[in-house]
């Protein structure tokens, strides 16, 4: 861990990061990351010198909405925003005191947007009711002036059955369906990926010459079957979930599933002679999926397209659907409250990325939490080793490159893709692209420019012009992209940016695993 | 990720390369450690200063020290670099030029003239000036003073005039989601040249307004370079249309939009022919087998991360990209060590290069020795790595700051450097498909 102190001597003021922030460009009262960043943290360094005008400042770092675009614009490696966000955890220590009326309701509505958990849970039992209440605009305007919440694109809760098609789709169903031996299961699914060069997809590969070997594998994969889609829940979690999956065979976080070296895809590599360039990574198949609150409550169909994409590949993940990565909470400054879920989930994954696990997201934030925040706030090797086991989805997939060829068939369509500020910071837009790449005949528009909704901040009352400023500059290029290639579909895998597109810009916004699944299914 | 060219560096010379490389039908990657320099920049391009036909300083520059990047380069391929150039930012962000590549002559914002070679679309107006102009500042904003550059115009019997405009005219719309959203916080000396280029996109009808008595009986109207962040062609036509003047932008203190322009015009372009951008992330280490760079680890969150290259194009620039660092007194140390005994150092005597070593400008011609085919070389001059070329400041044995030829090296080297990548490319293509008849090879071809 480096001294954030010694990084901010890095700065030369090249005022980069004030370029790149989008709430200094739209927001005169906000002085940018440059000063809130390390000019603040040499004010505060230098004591009494800097205290006048540390205090003019401090009261300002709560309009930062964290989108990391100045810590990947700084030249000189300086954790910007980490010096805001520090800045801002010892500036609300100190100031929680007073609380008049306004500042209650407040209070709530930041609690409320910083379990993103539990309002799903709350949500997710009353979806058919909740999803209509949220959508009247009388009920918008309420929670406007009472609570400070701007609900303009209503949050729309999967309602328990589709969360439960989901834990299904992960749980016996899919089992049955790869316990089919090869020759059964060459139906449809089989016959249309014969077209392509591998075929082997289906199911494990007799190898010639090694009859003996693959037999064992089949063994092997029987044997293993029940446990293959493991649905991992946190101790605490139990009894909320205990209706959710009658029929899902269940393990906690103490169990675990003993991966047998040789399952469907490292024999099929070896088969089709695919040579992809980084083959470390599939050695031995070990994934654990954290699905993230938005799967979980809002749109379990992405992680429903994401493991039968994985199962396809031969992959059967671990799935760990049972809590928040805790980032919603430190962004609505209850510090306290996010470093007992870091802990809480640290200490959940910790003996999977012991035994070799590669935590896989489909949520571009929570792969940065997991690879970046805990880290940062933590400071423990616990963490370090947490984030170096963590991969963005699309990273992850692009250890399948070759088989994803295989599979993926043309789809002659045209999509904007937006690249969200989190997948920017983890430097993976590149291998979102290339993903989508694969598929041929599709056409791509780029759009890079924050959306304004940062995950919660997009919400909150006294964000709301500077949040939709930013969204109009957005949604400008959007258009002007949508007129060009002649589509109304934005792809971004940040689905909080997805509400705030389609608010915006009246676009459809889906994450992009739904259509690199659907040009593998078709 | 496996590409064919991996370019080390996100300014002048490594975009052009890019663009140079994708054009030729190579995947690309730009590797950068963050934003591009350009956003510091004037949006000028520089080839060589001070006179106005720089051609013959350049030919001085080439015989009198033949370790000079424009000592490797022929003229004609500086030419060809520069119509290259121009031809890719025309449609997007326009540059302009004379006849024979000549210098234009144009006032800076302390009212001084300088010379420069390529001028952005807003900058144009302002070559050749004496007429009568009057300057416009905005009250508030610090990063640029009117009356200084009217007065050192006038100094040389210019009849500028000047005036500051009070930001709240154009702050008046805070309703619009376009425009400053003032919060509790009053205004204060905050803003800066983003904030108020975003702001006139929308205001500038009512700066045009304010304007338009004032200007009766100038010629020219000079404004700080905030007119427009992204839509700033439209805006500069809307002020010349509504206030009857040409209109032009004066370069002043970073962050700088005419630089911001050109960066996100050339990112753009890198992205629009499918190239891969990989901002925010340092190259940490490097492998190589003999004389072969393998590949490239960069630093992301969490981890780092391979990036696999037939060649690799580096354009860090010197100091300012770290790639380059001092070290104790005078010692030069490239970070990744991938070049090792490839920098010529400081204070280390080199008779062929007398220049590179003068005085004060010690450090400031430190770089990268190479062949003219902008491989790195060793001490001995030895090609080090036979896959990997050098563009930009990063070369050695020449001062862009004191000769004005930054512009001009970056991007006549960034070009040849991405065509020698073609080559080579092609070349290691050749090879592998002789030695390779076994097993799918996985190209995006196939």
């Amino acid at each position: 861990m480096t001294d954030l102190n010694e990084t901010f001597e890095q700065c030369i003021k090249c005022s980069i990061c004030q370029s790149v922030c989008p709430v200094a460009a739209h927001d005169a009262g906000f002085p940018g990351p440059k000063i809130l960043g390390p000019d603040l943290a040499r004010l505060q360094a230098a004591g009494d010198a800097g205290k006048a005008r540390t205090a003019e400042l401090l009261p300002l770092l709560g309009m930062c909405s964290n989108c990391l675009r100045c810590e990947t614009a700084c030249p000189f490696d300086i954790p910007v925003a980490q010096l805001i966000r520090r800045a801002e955890q010892s500036f609300r220590e100190s100031s929680s005191t007073g609380s008049f009326f306004k500042g209650v309701f407040r209070r709530l509505r930041d609690k409320m947007l910083a379990h993103p958990e539990k309002l799903g849970r709350i949500g997710a039992a009353l979806a058919p009711l909740a999803n209509k209440l949220m959508g009247s605009s009388a009920v918008q305007k309420l929670l406007s002036r009472v609570l400070g919440l701007e609900m303009e694109q209503p949050l729309n809760f999967a309602s328990r059955s589709q969360q439960r098609r989901l834990i299904l789709e992960l749980g016996n169903s899919d089992n049955q369906r790869i316990a089919q031996p090869p020759e059964i299961s060459s139906g449809s699914e089989l016959s249309r990926a014969s077209r392509a060069p591998s075929t082997e997809l289906a199911g494990p590969v007799i190898s010639p010459g090694s009859e003996q070997d693959s037999s064992d594998i089949q063994q092997a994969d029987k044997r293993t079957e029940a446990k293959s889609f493991e649905v991992c829940l946190g101790g605490s979690d139990k009894n909320n979930h205990e209706d959710s999956a009658e029929n899902t065979p269940r393990y906690y976080a103490d169990h675990r599933v003993e991966n047998r070296p040789g399952d469907g895809i490292k024999n099929m590599a070896d088969k089709t002679a695919c040579t992809p360039d980084v083959n470390h990574l599939r050695a031995d198949n070990k994934v654990l999926y954290f699905t993230g609150c938005h799967v979980n409550f809002y749109q379990p169909e992405i992680g429903t397209a994401f493991l039968q994409l994985l199962k396809k590949l031969g992959i059967k993940p671990v799935i760990y659907n049972s809590h928040c990565c805790g980032i919603p909470l430190l962004a609505n400054g209850d510090r306290t409250g996010a470093h007992r879920a870091f802990l809480r989930n640290i200490q959940l994954l910790k003996p999977y990325v012991d035994q070799g696990y590669q935590l896989v997201c489909t949520c571009p934030t929570c792969s940065l939490a997991l690879k970046k925040f805990y880290a940062e706030e933590l400071e423990t090797k616990v963490a370090e080793q947490l984030a170096a086991a963590t991969y963005d989805y699309a990273e992850y997939l692009e250890n399948y490159i070759c088989e994803l060829k295989g599979l993926i068939h043309p789809v002659e369509d045209s999509f904007i893709f937006h690249l969200p500020c989190h997948t920017q910071a983890q430097g993976v837009s590149a291998a979102n692209l290339n993903l989508l790449r694969l598929i041929p005949g599709l056409k791509l528009g780029i759009v890079d420019k924050c959306c304004g909704q940062s995950g919660t901040y997009g919400y909150k009352t006294e964000k709301r012009e500077v949040s939709r400023g930013i969204s109009a500059s957005l949604a400008r290029q959007i258009k002007e992209q949508s007129n060009e290639l002649d589509t109304k579909t934005v792809l971004t895998p940040c689905s909080s940016c997805g509400y705030r597109i389609t608010l915006e810009c009246g676009v459809r916004a889906e994450h992009p695993l739904l259509l690199i699944w659907e040009a593998a299914v078709k | 990720m496996s590409y064919d060219v991996v370019v080390i560096g996100a300014g002048l010379a490594g975009l052009t390369a890019a663009i140079k490389a994708l054009e030729q039908g190579l995947k690309t990657i730009v590797i950068s450690r963050g934003a591009s320099t350009l956003e510091v920049m004037s949006g000028c391009i520089d080839f060589y200063g001070g006179a106005v036909d720089p051609w013959p300083g350049i030919r001085d520059l080439a015989r009198e020290n033949p370790c000079h990047p424009y000592a490797l380069l022929e003229e004609e391929e500086i030419y060809q670099a520069l119509s290259f150039f121009i031809q890719e930012v025309k449609s997007i962000c326009p540059y302009h030029h004379q006849e024979g590549f000549q210098n234009y002559r144009l006032p800076t914002a302390l009212g001084q003239m300088r010379t420069s070679c390529l001028l952005p679309q807003g900058q144009v107006v302002a070559a050749g000036v004496n007429e009568r102009v009057l300057v416009v500042g905005f009250k508030g904003y610090r990063d640029f003073c009117s009356a200084l550059m009217a007065e050192g115009m006038n100094k040389k019997g210019c009849s500028w005039r000047s005036i500051d405009v009070d930001l709240k005219l154009i702050q008046g719309l805070d309703n619009s989601p376009d425009c400053f959203y003032q919060n509790s916080a009053s205004v204060r000396s905050y803003q800066n040249s983003i904030q108020l280029a975003v702001c006139l996109e929308r205001a500038w009808p009512l700066l045009a307004e304010e304007l338009r008595p004032q200007v009766q009986d100038v010629d020219k109207v000079a404004f700080p370079a905030v007119l427009g962040l992204d839509r700033y062609l439209e805006l500069q036509q809307g002020l010349e249309e509504s206030l009857g003047k040409r209109v032009f932008e004066v370069p002043n203190l970073p962050p700088s939009l005419p630089g911001i322009r050109l960066s996100k015009c050339l990112m753009d372009r890198v992205r629009q022919l499918g190239g891969d951008l990989l901002q925010g992330s340092s190259v940490v280490a490097a492998e190589k087998t003999g004389d072969i760079c393998s590949k490239v680890l960069v630093k992301t969150a969490g981890k780092k991360r391979e990036i696999q290259g037939k060649c690799y194009i580096i354009a860090t620039g010197r100091m300012s990209g770290k790639w380059i660092a001092l070290q104790g007194e005078g010692v030069v140390a490239e970070k990744p060590g991938l070049l090792k005994g490839s920098l010529k150092e400081a204070g280390s005597s080199d008779q062929q290069c007398p220049r590179a070593l003068a005085g004060a400008a010690e450090h400031s011609s430190t770089g990268i020795k190479v062949n003219k085919q902008l491989q790195p070389l060793d001490n001995e001059g030895k090609i080090l790595l036979a896959n990997v070329f050098c563009a930009g400041s990063v070369l050695a044995g020449y001062d862009p700051f004191s000769e004005g030829s930054g512009g001009g090296v970056a991007i006549a080297t960034g070009y040849r450097a991405a065509v020698l990548a073609a080559k080579g490319v092609k070349g290691q293509k050749r090879q592998s498909n002789q030695q390779s008849q076994t097993g799918c090879t996985c190209s995006r071809e196939g």
